[in-house]
């Protein structure tokens, strides 16, 4: 499973993905919608998406964490407005072994925020900033 | 004299008006080249990825009649 969604994320669906009888580890990742940023109240997000160009780079970081990890990668993002507290971004990542389980998750995250084509728009009482991923090395 | 679409996100999208526009070209133009010509002042500082029908391009790339471009801004997803 990997994708966008404009609506709830069905975390459960996502972690379902990645079932697998020889898996020991499953570790599902929400990010989350927080209410404030450097003291200005946040009252939603709003994301967009270039869909035709996420959907393959979604892909691309699943196999890499295949290939990488030997781990099973379901990840849906979600689009349009979020309220606070909602899940903005499900990873579930499920693995033989507990270490490559966090290393993917850890992985597929990060991987995501440097290369996953979508903006956040972070929408205060007083206006609204398109915020730009600080990236860190994988 | 190539013809394209052009799809607008986020801040760049905001400074149009619209998600997708169609404009006409020089010949021989690169991607860069069509960004330049569409922005400028801060937007024309941006770090921006460049996509032609739906698959990372670079900015070099000389365009085609028909291309659909995608111009990216910093990504914020996550």
């Amino acid at each position: 499973m990997l994708g966008l969604t404009p609506g709830p994320i069905d975390v459960a669906a996502v972690r379902s993905a990645v079932d697998d009888p020889g898996f020991g580890a499953i570790l599902v990742f929400e990010g989350v919608a927080r209410n404030r940023f450097n003291g200005r109240r946040v009252t939603h997000l709003a994301y967009e998406a270039y869909e035709e160009l996420a959907v393959p780079v979604l892909q691309a970081i699943a196999d890499e964490c295949h290939e990488k990890f030997g781990a099973k990668c379901a990840i849906v993002h979600r689009t349009g407005p979020v309220p606070i507290e909602d899940p903005t971004v499900v990873i579930a990542v499920g693995t033989p072994h507990r270490p490559a389980c966090y290393d993917a998750s850890r992985y597929a995250l990060e991987a995501l925020k440097a290369r996953l084509p979508v903006w956040k728009k972070e929408v205060y009482d007083d206006g609204h900033d398109w915020k730009r991923n600080q990236v860190t090395d994988e | 004299m190539p013809t394209l679409t052009i799809r607008l996100f986020a801040q760049l999208r905001e400074a149009k008006g619209v998600e997708t526009l169609t404009t006409t070209v020089a010949d021989g133009s690169t991607l860069r080249d069509v960004y330049d010509q569409l922005f400028n002042g801060p937007l024309k500082a941006l770090p921006i990825a460049f996509a032609r029908n739906h698959t990372y391009a670079k900015p070099t790339d000389v365009v085609a009649d028909g291309d659909e471009l995608a111009f990216l801004p910093p990504v914020g997803g996550g």
